[in-house]
Order: C-alpha cells, then sequence, then structure tokens
C-alpha cells in the first residue's frame, strides 16, 4: 500500500490516538506476563540470563502495525483486492472443473454426455 | 510516498468529521499467507475428493463381506442406509456408490483419482511452502506458537463458545474471555495444529505411496496400513477445523473474512475474532 501513513514504523508517536491504538494491540507472551512477577517478588530469584531474555524476545509476538490511510484510498485498494480475488476464485473453479473426469462432469450436470466423440480422462 | 497520502485536512474541510480522519488499520496477514490460505481451498476439495475414490477402490476399513450383497465397506453401507431412510431417495439407482458419488469424484475412477491426487499433493506441498514463507516474512509465525497457558484458555474459549447458543436463546450477552494477542488460545491451537496435520499428512502420503523407498517412514507411522490409517484420519482432522473454521468466520463479520482478502482489519486494539474468534 503505496498511499499510507505507516505509524509503526516511522512515525515518532506523535498522534495521541494511534499511540493509543498501538499499546491496545502490544500482544504479550508467556515471558512478558512472567518476567514483572519475577522481577517484583522474589528479589532472591535469580534473574534470567541474557541469552533467555533475547530468546524471550525473539519469539514474542510483535505489535501489530498500525497505519492511517485515507479512507478512498482505503476503499479502491479493497475494491481492487476484492476484484482480484473474485476473478481467481472464477479462474481456479474453471480450471479446477477442467481437471475433472468427464464421468464425474456428468455427474455434477456441467456437461452432457459425449456419446460420439472420445471422452475426456481427466487432466 | 508517505507524503502524498497524508490526510490533508483542509483540502476536505467541506466534508463529515468521520471523513476528515484517516482510518487506522492493523496489517493482519502476509500476502503470500493469503494467497496460500485461499489456495488451500481449491487443492484440499481436489485431495479430499480423489483421496474418497482412492479409498473406494481399496477402503482403510473393511467388515465382513455381507452374505446377501458382498459388501465389506462402511462407506458402503453408509450409502445404503442413506437410501433407505432419506426420503426420496429409495429408487436411488446404486444405493452403495450413493457416499461415493457425492462426496468423491465417483466409485471405478482409481486412475484419474491418482493422477489428481498427486497433482493436488504437490500444489500442497508447494503451497505449504509459499505460506511458511508468508509466516517467516511476516512474522505471523510468532501469533501461532502455543503459550504454557493455552490449554487453560482454550477451555475457557471452548466453554464460551458452546454457551453462546444459550445465551442467544436466553438473550444473554455472553462473557467473551479476554485476551490481548492476535488470536485467542483456542485459534492458536486451531492454527498450530492444522499445518502440524497438514505435514503429517504429507508424510503420510509419502510413506503410502513409496513404502520400499521410503520404508523408514512407513516404519514412523506403523507400517503400510497404519499409515493408510492415519492418513485417512488425517484428513477429518482437517475437516474437522474447517467447518467451524467457516462458521466462526461467517459468524464474526466482514471485517475478518475482509481481512483475510486484503490483508488488514479495521478492527483495532481488538483481536482478531475477538468476538467470535474464527
Amino acid at each position: 500500500m503505496a498511499l499510507e501513513k505507516d505509524h509503526a514504523a516511522s512515525e515518532p508517536r506523535n498522534s495521541s490516538s494511534t499511540k493509543t491504538a498501538q499499546e491496545a494491540d502490544v500482544v504479550s507472551t508467556t515471558w512478558a506476563h512472567h518476567e514483572p512477577e519475577r522481577a517484583g517478588s522474589a528479589p532472591s530469584v535469580v534473574p534470567e540470563s541474557a541469552f533467555r531474555q533475547r530468546r524471550g524476545s525473539f519469539f514474542q509476538e510483535r505489535p501489530l502495525r498500525v497505519t492511517e490511510v485515507d479512507p478512498q484510498v482505503l476503499r479502491k485498494l479493497t475494491r481492487r483486492d476484492v476484484l482480484i480475488f473474485g476473478a481467481s476464485a472464477i479462474s481456479g473453479l474453471a480450471v479446477g472443473a477442467s481437471l475433472l473426469p468427464q464421468t464425474t462432469l456428468e455427474r455434477l450436470g456441467l456437461v452432457h454426455e459425449n456419446k460420439k466423440g472420445p471422452k475426456k480422462s481427466g487432466f | 510516498m508517505p507524503s502524498s497520502i497524508q490526510l490533508d485536512r483542509e483540502q476536505i474541510a467541506t466534508s463529515t468529521p468521520e471523513s476528515q480522519a484517516g482510518v487506522l488499520v492493523a496489517r493482519r496477514h502476509h500476502l503470500l499467507v493469503r494467497c496460500s490460505h485461499w489456495l488451500n481451498v481449491p487443492i484440499l476439495v481436489g485431495l479430499i475428493l480423489s483421496g474418497l475414490s482412492i479409498y473406494w477402490a481399496s477402503p482403510v476399513y473393511q467388515h465382513k463381506p455381507d452374505p446377501l450383497t458382498g459388501n465389506f465397506d462402511p462407506l458402503a453401507d453408509t450409502g445404503i442406509w442413506i437410501c433407505a431412510h432419506v426420503p426420496g431417495l429409495h429408487q436411488y439407482s446404486s444405493p452403495p456408490d450413493w457416499v461415493y458419488n457425492h462426496l468423491s469424484l465417483g466409485p471405478g475412477m482409481l486412475a484419474a483419482a491418482l493422477r489428481l491426487h498427486w497433482l493436488c499433493a504437490y500444489l500442497f506441498m508447494l503451497n505449504g511452502l509459499v505460506f511458511v514463507i508468508g509466516l517467516a516474512k511476516g512474522g505471523g509465525w510468532r501469533s501461532l506458537l502455543p503459550r504454557r497457558t493455552d490449554l487453560r484458555d482454550a477451555l475457557k474459549m471452548f466453554s464460551y463458545y458452546i454457551g453462546v447458543p444459550v445465551a442467544k436463546l436466553t438473550r444473554r450477552t455472553g462473557l467473551h474471555p479476554r485476551f490481548n494477542t492476535k488470536y485467542n488460545a483456542l485459534q492458536r491451537v486451531a492454527y498450530f495444529s492444522v499445518p502440524v496435520a497438514g505435514l503429517l499428512s504429507i508424510f503420510t502420503g509419502w510413506a503410502i505411496h513409496k513404502p520400499m523407498q521410503l520404508d523408514w517412514l512407513t516404519a514412523l507411522f506403523g507400517g503400510y496400513d497404519k499409515a493408510r490409517v492415519w492418513h485417512f484420519w488425517l484428513m477429518w482432522v482437517v475437516i474437522s477445523f474447517v467447518v467451524p473454521h467457516v462458521i466462526l468466520v461467517l459468524a464474526d463479520g466482514w471485517d475478518t473474512l475482509r481481512s483475510m482478502i486484503v490483508g488488514w482489519s479495521t478492527r483495532i486494539g481488538k483481536s482478531e475474532g475477538s468476538r467470535n474468534g474464527a
């Protein structure tokens, strides 16, 4: 999407609404859930090694990228994508049907029985 | 071109206040993930239709031949039962073939079914690769990783779904379990286990296809016959995922379905499928 403003990547989080949305979307993982408990409640607990923390952050679910887009652009892009999807679905159906054997197509009523010519034997 | 899309609020000052603001969207699915998701539909249909035609030629499950009909296939029995009990089907020409006529390419089509099955199987493997690349590039794999609390949370979600029809009937609002991740625990379990089932289907398929060359793989699944049983039941695992998946997507609304077509969602601050967990 070229015509958009990417908050997550480029914006310095000056928009409060975006910031709120981003914060709301920030996801937490097992690591994120457990670390504050360990740090706050038991000082005697050995802190997690840097390796484990790095590993935790590698597997940690990332916040979704929130982007502000012009409504008109959004409508245009949606229309384009839905049309491409529809066209692909129709062509996929056509290709799929063409791969089916003659008897299956006849049973489905997609073609009439061919009594004279050679029978289609599948793909 | 970030500047070209920034909303010029002065230019559209005559518009309604709602149209002045840009729409906040969250990117949900990578293009490759979306493509592979939808390509799975025709591929799985082809695999199941052709797979059942192959099954007809040599059923995985067999019972002692019926003394009257000689039939040994439980699926043929199912067809006979359906034709005997469903109104309008009493005159059906070949009751043992009813299931195969409706859920497969048809009986007596082993060669065509095998060809189609392998075409779809190769496409399925290729598509799986596209899915994995899409997950890696988009970082979506992190959302699918199981967590320690998933089992408990998945049970909570499951009990919520069970309670939804009752809540609808009694006109009460069911309390949706809270979660702050992209997917809820039940979705995560499903979305993680289905690719695993797909992978196992591929392995069992190879074990059946090349039992001599890949004897170690066949042995891993307990032999040729057991590998066929695995393969058969993995199909049912996929079907048992797809049916509620489609129902829940439709129940969850346009945003969820659209996000798998266009890649983004306007549901900001809520997790995907937060109402119904498609």
